[in-house]
């Protein structure tokens, strides 16, 4: 699914949360910035339990999916999707932005065996070109689950990234998981200093998410399927990230060029 | 009432990014968001007596955050005024959003920040980011896969209400905080972001069309941009990745952005009948 769903319970779980105006006129989809939505057809949803209000404390209160809204959602339009597009799990972070209460949503990087696949080619081929001094750009994708789903999908802290964890999705939210919207992540890999910064480039402006060692995002990555731990291995991931920096095969540096 | 020179020194010094903060966990005064400093606390009370601070939020994690009045903030950049290292020719800036999780346990990560992002332009330094855009859509053109790349220049934040002195912000520039930023090239889609790294937060611009960013440079370099620099711009504004950029579908949609800008401009005219 790649455009907005018309259904406004459908909308709600593919933005993963509805942001109000000043006024509370009306409210769109929080993180893209896009698509309005009428007060009513919100409030309708809170009051049907689809929906829930953020703590009353925010100055503008954000609205997301209930559990009972993702089932009902799934019900009326059940995504499509190959296997090898579905999310087997999320390397991400609980410290983002908003939660309800003490339940906080989990944002980050969507590994499908497609999207994992790219992420290993891309910085394996990142590491062979030489380790330039500029940040280079990778796309990939992320989203993030709700927070009424996120207390069924334990996660594995990253001893390197105390920010991040590797959360695979179980089979029971697996189906509710598909119902969220792929949104545009930009690793920036700085492949001299052996780290990322992983970004959601979406909306206005790109909202930070982390630091991500490189190590620790290759080791999440083999951990989230066998098929990438044999990929990354084909591609000698491991060896690429133990040549320590001195030993690299530098471009000059752009400060020293000029 | 006069201030011993101990609170003069915390004024100038809480200047450089008009927010001081006081943990009320630890007791300790600090200012700066991009060069956080411990401030002498006789003289931070010094000020407060003397009515030179006000609070702007106290936060969940027991931080007060203040700034300095109108008055003491001009007086404390006056006391920092030095000569210009060398003055830049131009200043892109934008407002920083602040974005990410933060230091875990730092409680100056939740404060409300108020600061301008600026990069300070010069033949060098735009060469340089002229140069990196460049690069940047030809390797796109030769591989879809390289959507973009991050260069690092130095610049400043810069307090929102510095923009407000009398002085011609070329001339106070160097008075704040230093910070490396990051100029985020994104050659698929013709966009520019520039940010830096502060509290563990990313406090970065909206992205711009790469188009505008350079039109308004050039603009406000007027006839000190040379004819090289000139000539580049204009190839660069001519590629067809800058030119007719392609829109990303997750970028945001003009109804919404009217609709808040609308909204907020009806609460802050009703917040100011």
């Amino acid at each position: 699914m790649t455009t907005q769903p018309q259904d406004p319970l459908v909308a709600l779980a593919w933005h993963g949360g509805l942001t109000p105006l000043r006024d509370y006129s009306a409210y769109y989809g929080r993180y893209a910035d896009q698509d309005l939505f009428p007060s009513a057809a919100v409030n309708a949803l809170i009051e049907q339990g689809y929906a829930e209000a953020q703590d009353s404390s925010e100055a503008l209160r954000s609205v997301f999916p209930t559990r009972a809204g993702l089932e009902e959602a799934l019900r009326r339009a059940p995504p499509e999707r190959e296997a090898t597009e579905k999310v087997l799990a999320v390397i991400g972070t609980r410290e983002w932005e908003v939660s309800l209460g003490e339940r906080p949503a989990l944002a980050g990087l969507f590994i499908t065996e497609a999207s994992g696949a790219q992420l290993i080619a891309e910085l394996a081929a990142l590491l062979k070109g030489g380790r330039r001094s500029h940040g280079v750009h990778v796309v990939t994708t992320g989203g993030l689950i709700p927070a009424a789903l996120t207390a069924e999908m334990p996660g594995t802290p990253c001893a390197d990234a105390p920010l991040f964890e590797l959360a695979p999705v179980p089979e029971t939210v697996a189906p509710l998981v598909e119902l969220t919207r792929r949104y545009r992540y930009v690793l920036e890999v700085w492949a001299r200093e052996g780290r990322a910064s992983l970004f959601q480039w979406v909306g206005p402006h790109p909202r930070f998410v982390g630091h991500l060692p490189l190590g620790a995002l290759v080791g999440m990555l083999k951990d989230a399927h066998a098929s990438l731990a044999t990929l990354a291995a084909e591609q000698g991931l491991d060896d690429e990230l133990a040549v320590p920096s001195e030993e690299m095969d530098d471009e000059p540096s752009e400060e020293a060029a000029s | 009432m006069s201030l011993s020179g101990t609170a003069r020194a915390v004024r100038a010094v809480i200047s450089r990014s008009d927010r001081l903060y006081f943990d009320t966990r630890t007791l300790e005064y600090t200012a700066g968001i991009a060069e956080v400093e411990k401030v002498d606390p006789d003289g931070a009370l010094e000020l407060l007596d003397a009515g030179e601070l006000k609070v702007v939020s106290i936060n969940s994690e027991g931080v007060i955050v203040m700034e300095l009045t109108p008055e003491a903030f001009v007086l404390g950049v006056r006391a920092r005024r030095t000569k210009s290292p060398r003055r830049p020719d131009w200043v892109h800036t934008g407002m920083g959003i602040p974005s990410g999780a933060g230091n875990h346990g730092s409680a100056l990560s939740r404060a409300p920040l108020n600061t301008v992002v600026a990069l300070p332009i010069t033949s060098a330094l735009f060469s340089r980011v002229l140069k990196a855009m460049s690069d940047a859509l030809e390797a796109y053109e030769e591989d879809p896969r390289r959507v973009g790349v991050t260069i690092t220049q130095p610049g400043h934040l810069v307090p929102m209400r510095a923009l407000e002195l009398r002085e011609h912000p070329l001339d106070t520039l160097h008075l704040f905080e230093q910070a490396d930023l990051r100029v985020m090239i994104n050659a698929a889609n013709g966009q520019v972001v520039v940010g830096t790294y502060v509290h563990g937060l990313w406090l970065g611009t909206e992205a711009t069309p790469i188009s505008k960013f350079l039109s308004d440079i050039l603009k406000g370099l007027g006839n000190r941009a040379g004819k090289s620099v000139t000539k580049q711009v204009e190839k660069l504004r001519r590629a067809p990745l800058v030119k007719d950029r392609v829109v990303h579908q997750d970028e945001e949609s003009e109804e919404v952005m009217n609709a808040i800008k609308a909204a907020e401009k009806a609460h802050a005219d009703q917040e100011a009948a």
